[in-house]
């Protein structure tokens, strides 16, 4: 425990890790505000071509859309964010010259790492739960709570009660998933002696690997079920009725599988890594 | 009965790709010894000192420390070490004390507020431990990075270039420090220096590494000549100070308008006052760099 306490101590001194919070900080309350005065306009849109057949009654604009809007773009963003402190954990110690230090101490380099991969998902884990606090939170005291509508292949319409826990296993779900994006680019400051080549290998693969999952050709579509961004979008099954539980625990499972040979191709790299920084 | 080995390398090897640094080096370190650790730049001695300390892997070869295999002992073996390898770079966000607490958690056990004190003032750093170390000087750091290698209380010190940035005050309190870790403390000290005159005052045993090999491992004072000395007199009558510093040692000579000689150590201060009663002015008695000359003649 005092070597996790070490390396959140080490990542909460650095001004990069405060950037993803001030990030957040800046960003959740700016959609929430433009949701709230443009939000009615939007919902307008999105149901112009339902509202024919349907009638549309209660407060659709509520904190949980809200939420459920800001939850969308954790994919946008959160991942540079994220890979900004764990692209750094063992590539910025090795610019830095300290690795040296940590390494030549009586510690097996299998657990530096493992200690740098438990600091790596806590920072996550903390960046992703004041999202969720900061958007919920700002949400329901902005516009209040209600039903939420999603509009995917089919409408759903959730009741009040219904919503708080989809969002919740959403956020947990989205976690896993920025769990796996950490593993990568802790993988590639394995490999590194600055962290701005895993922060920018971490962003290509990401891009590379949504861009093709996007683009409908037969050739993409076999690998498609091999890229791990495939899967990262799957909270919105928390959203449908029934709950594709059978999905969504591949996903995880999926999303589990590559951290575990992230982090083994990182131990492995690390062990046999010369430290010449 | 004979000194124990703490370290050993044998038939020790490195290759970068198709570049060979190390080529098979050999030497022993004994309990107890200030051993100066030698060479050009680019003769495989900082690559060396990283295999002896783990931070990077043989090609071939065998290091053992303690009598034990350093690769299936490592972390039982680095508890007992203190390392400093070339620049101390140190967490500059936080205080040298932070910095030396911190640290010493990693080798097990964090280190009571009275060890850490005790160390800082080992280095000379008192007064200035609560201060962040971006704010320290190349001389501080280092004081710092040899403050971190001795927190644990280790048996053997490696010290990699200790004198790196230190002004001339700080290179003679690091020097009474590692004599007074071996005379004293009775640690085992390796150390690294392109400071041959350091190393000379410094160490009792060396090794002289060069182009990947060993050239030359020994007793520093048997390599340097044993119980001579080499000095350059500055003197008023050179020619008259010439004769009578013959009859104390046939190696005398005349160069630059200074006599050069070498005598037995407890002959100086004689000859001294041997040339001061022949209305000699001595002016200046300077020690000649023997290890400088040696080191010169093997590299």
């Amino acid at each position: 425990m005092n070597l996790l306490r070490f390396e959140l101590f080490k990542i909460f001194c650095k001004p990069r890790t405060y950037i993803g919070f001030a990030a957040i900080a800046v960003l959740v309350p700016l959609i929430q505000i433009a949701l709230y005065i443009d939000g009615q306009t939007y919902i307008e849109f999105s149901l112009q071509n339902l509202k024919e057949a349907f009638d549309f009654q209660g407060e659709l604009l509520n904190g949980y859309l809200a939420s459920y809007i800001i939850l969308a773009t954790l994919y946008v963003h959160i991942p540079f964010l994220i890979a900004l402190v764990s692209g750094d954990l063992l590539a910025g110690e090795a610019a830095s010259g300290t690795l040296r230090l940590l390494v030549t101490r009586p510690i097996s380099r299998t657990r530096l790492v493992l200690i740098k991969f438990a600091a790596a998902m806590t920072y996550t884990a903390a960046l992703i739960l004041f999202m969720a606090l900061a958007s919920l939170i700002l949400g329901i005291l902005i516009m209040g709570t209600g039903d939420l509508i999603v509009i995917r292949n089919t409408i759903y319409v959730f009741s009040e009660s219904d919503v708080l826990w989809r969002l919740l296993s959403a956020f947990g779900f989205g976690l896993v998933a920025m769990w796996c994006v950490a593993s990568l680019s802790f993988m590639f400051s394995s490999f590194a002696s600055n962290s701005i080549g895993p922060i920018i290998l971490t962003m290509t693969v990401i891009i590379s690997f949504i861009v093709i999952s996007a683009i409908d050709l037969s050739v993409f579509r076999v690998i498609k079920p091999f890229l791990f961004t495939t899967y990262m979008g799957s909270w919105k099954l928390f959203f449908e009725e029934p709950l594709a539980l059978r999905d969504i625990w591949l996903s995880t499972g999926v999303l589990g599988l590559h951290i575990l040979v992230f982090l083994t191709v990182t131990i492995i790299n690390f062990k046999r890594k010369d430290i010449l920084s | 009965m004979g000194k124990t080995p703490v370290l050993e390398v044998r038939g020790l090897r490195k290759s970068f790709q198709d570049f060979e640094a190390v080529k098979g080096v050999d030497f022993t370190v004994y309990e107890g010894d200030i051993f100066g650790f030698l060479g050009p730049n680019g003769a495989g001695k900082s690559t060396t000192l990283r295999m002896v300390t783990s931070l990077i892997n043989s090609t071939a070869g065998d290091i053992r420390i303690f009598g034990l295999p350093l690769s299936s002992n490592r972390e039982h073996i680095l508890s007992r070490m203190g390392i400093l390898v070339e620049k101390p770079d140190l967490y500059g966000f936080l205080s040298g004390y932070d910095n030396l607490s911190m640290l010493s958690s990693l080798n097990g056990k964090r280190a009571s507020r009275q060890r850490i004190e005790e160390v800082i003032h080992m280095v000379g750093l008192q007064g200035r431990e609560q201060d962040k170390v971006r704010k320290y000087s190349q001389g501080m750091r280092q004081r710092l990075g040899i403050a971190q290698a001795l927190i644990h209380d280790p048996e053997i010190i490696i010290l990699d270039e200790p004198s790196n940035g230190l002004d001339p005050q700080g290179i003679v309190d690091i020097r009474e420090l590692i004599i007074r870790l071996g005379r004293e403390f009775k640690k085992t000290v390796i150390l690294s220096s392109h400071l041959l005159n350091e190393v000379e005052m410094m160490a009792n045993r060396m090794v002289i590494i060069n182009k990947g090999q060993v050239t030359v491992e020994g007793d520093v004072q048997e390599l340097l000549g044993g119980s001579t000395i080499k000095v350059t007199i500055s003197c008023s009558h050179p020619e008259q100070a010439l004769k009578i510093a013959a009859e104390t040692t046939p190696d005398v000579r005349i160069a630059d308008g200074q006599l050069v000689l070498e005598i037995p150590k407890e002959s100086v201060a004689k000859l001294v006052s041997k040339l001061v009663a022949n209305q000699i002015e001595v002016q200046a008695v300077v020690p000649v760099r023997k290890l400088e000359d040696y080191f010169i003649s093997l590299t």
